[in-house]
């Protein structure tokens, strides 16, 4: 187990720069996410961080040893692909063995880890069989014991449940999570999909064109995200232009909207809402910010009711509610029906 | 899928089977004809038949040229086979993996010997040889090596292009997989990479027996009195007698080669491969 150290780390390919500048400290045991979109420079960090990719500059670690100039089969990191790359000529106990026999260690032991680390997945029962023989499923599920049974100071994982089905993606998902607490050991995952970023990481890197945007707890993230590009990409968000000075507490729309706010510590041009923060209501209610309007769109999902609620100023906004909610409290949220929509100060964050 | 019935579709299927039908009989009449050649009496190469015997292949052991030059095709063959894949397999792995300068027009020279017409190549080989065999004392034309080196620049292009093919189909993650988990590039090479082109090896290895084996063009080149492969002694005997014996010899080479593509095939799809 360890911490990973990145410092001033570049990867430019011709004119395109893949990362830049990157600084990042992973404590000890936590689940970090690299998250964003493809082309962000995810990926490019990650395969330098396993060695497949030399960096331009920049110095990466793992505790205290540099492993800047190590080649890939010296670092000791257990990494998972998202096409699992099991050796489709090895049985699953062959493939679990691998890294344990080139480190050479006597028959008795490579068994006796072979066997743990596929006990660690429920898969000891099929360790004869080929990988060609399992579902999509077991097959990552072993390739993560294999890159477990070399006892890695870290573990990489490159979208390791992009090529799932819907079904076992969430399945995996879950185990992947339980298996990384249980076994505190430092991991490191590149996705795309922020609500997978969001249910397995203990902090998320949101990056963007090879730098970092913000780094933090899915909850900060959400909460409090430092930029435009992060709040758009970490869940929905209603995005208003307008203008507040620092110190003040009243953000001007320019389409004439007057929104309340806690108060700017600097002044800003744009303020975000998430839509799951906006309560309707029939009546007027209390709150600082309370607005008439009518319900322009509506799409039922199930649990939930996704709206869009446009103001006699002109602007709109997408409303998530429970559809619980709206029955309690006798809406109709029908695509005409006239409501007042609120959210508290705190909720309309000033980016 | 259903076929459709207007005079213009039924025209069209019977002119796609008559010329499958006389594409197909011009590869196999000479076939079936030199395996009938070869079991009939007559004492000239010659129809019709005047009756049938099996005597011409105990006529091809009774020829010491025959038992000599397949004897010496055979080991040429293996010996160009063995040394082609030593030669290529490398080569074939870093021209996959590797991108650097030049490449392509190495893949192109290695290519060449496909487009080069093999009589230009034989004659070429032939009075470098016999330029080298001047200058040095060394001999070079009618020895093994002399007829190996040959053969072996006939079987590269076809080595290089069945190992470059599978190799490109091997996904580079799984090497990647076995180099992350502690294999060095050579370990990864021999765990991984060569055990997952073996189809490929060996229909390389069997293509190379297979063009090495039926050569005639280079080897006549390189040929000395006394020292002839199979095909040219073949060639020699024909120019003195017609009779069923080279049918026969004929038979016992098709049959070789035959075999060989047959058991390539159990390892590779061939119309996929080439």
């Amino acid at each position: 187990m360890a911490t990973v150290t990145i410092e001033n780390l570049s990867k430019v390919y011709g004119d395109f720069v893949a990362v830049e500048g990157m600084n990042l400290e992973v404590k000890d045991g936590e689940f970090l996410i690299l998250l964003g979109p493809s082309g962000c420079g995810k990926t490019t960090t990650l395969r330098m961080l396993a060695g497949f990719v030399e960096q331009n500059t920049g110095r990466l670690a793992i505790g205290d040893r540099d492993i800047t100039a190590e080649p890939p089969y010296r670092r000791n990191i257990g990494l998972v692909f998202q096409n699992y790359a099991l050796f489709p000529h090895l049985t699953i106990f062959e493939n679990v063995a691998f890294g344990l026999r080139r480190r050479k260690l006597p028959e008795d032991e490579i068994k006796t880890r072979v066997n743990e680390a596929l006990e660690l997945v429920r898969l000891g029962h099929l360790e004869d069989r080929y990988p060609k023989q399992m579902s999509g499923g077991q097959q990552q599920r072993v390739a993560i014991a294999r890159a477990l049974a070399i006892r890695p100071d870290i573990l990489l994982l490159d979208e390791p449940l992009s090529n799932l089905d819907a079904k076992l993606r969430l399945q995996v998902r879950d185990e992947l999570r339980a298996l990384q607490q249980k076994l505190k050991i430092t991991t490191i995952m590149v996705t795309h999909d922020q609500d997978e970023a969001m249910y397995v990481g203990d902090r998320l890197v949101v990056m963007l064109e090879g730098k970092i945007q913000q780094i933090g707890t899915p909850t900060e993230l959400y909460n409090h995200p430092a930029n435009r590009f992060v709040a758009s990409f970490i869940g929905r968000t209603n995005f208003i232009e307008g203008t507040i000075a620092a110190g003040d507490t009243t953000f001007q729309a320019t389409s004439g909207l007057t929104i309340a706010t806690a108060t700017a510590e600097r002044p800003s041009t744009e303020l975000v809402v998430r839509p799951e923060m906006m309560e309707l209501s029939a009546e007027k209610t209390t709150e600082a910010n309370c607005f008439e309007a009518q319900i322009t769109h509506s799409v039922f999902l199930g649990g939930s009711i996704e709206m869009v609620a446009t103001l006699p100023t002109g602007d709109s906004f997408t409303v998530i509610t429970n559809v619980k909610t709206l029955k309690d409290k006798g809406l109709n949220a029908e695509i005409g029906s006239r409501l007042f929509l609120s959210f508290s100060p705190e909720s309309a964050v000033l980016m | 899928m259903v076929e459709g019935k207007t005079l213009a579709e039924r025209l069209g299927r019977l002119s796609v089977g008559l010329i499958n039908t006389i594409g197909l009989s011009l590869c196999v009449i000479p076939l079936i004809l030199i395996f009938w050649l070869s079991v009939i009496s007559n004492s000239v190469l010659s129809l019709p038949a005047e009756g049938y015997t099996l005597n011409w292949f105990s006529e091809v052991w009774r020829q010491p040229q025959f038992i000599n030059g397949f004897y010496l095709s055979a080991m040429v063959a293996i010996g160009a086979t063995v040394i082609g894949m030593l030669v290529t397999i490398p080569a074939a792995i870093v021209l996959v993996r590797k991108r650097f300068i030049g490449r392509d027009a190495i893949m192109q020279l290695l290519m060449s010997p496909l487009i080069v017409p093999a009589i230009v190549i034989g004659a070429s080989l032939y009075m470098t040889m016999v330029e080298l065999e001047v200058r040095t004392g060394i001999p070079a034309t009618g020895s093994m090596v002399g007829f190996i080196a040959g053969h072996v620049l006939l079987t590269i292009p076809w080595c290089i292009r069945l190992l470059t093919a599978n190799l490109a189909g091997l996904n580079e993650v799984v090497e990647e997989a076995a180099a992350s988990l502690g294999a060095s590039p050579i370990a990864v090479i021999g765990k991984v990479t060569l055990p997952l082109i073996r189809p490929g090896i060996v229909a390389a290895a069997i293509f190379s027996f297979v063009v090495s084996f039926g050569n005639l063009e280079v080897s006549m080149f390189l040929s000395t009195p006394g020292q002839l492969t199979l095909p040219v002694a073949i060639l020699q005997y024909l120019q003195w007698k017609i009779d069923p014996t080279i049918a026969a010899a004929s038979v016992m080479q098709v049959t070789i080669i035959g075999l060989a593509l047959v058991i390539t095939n159990r390892f590779v799809n061939l119309s996929r491969m080439v």
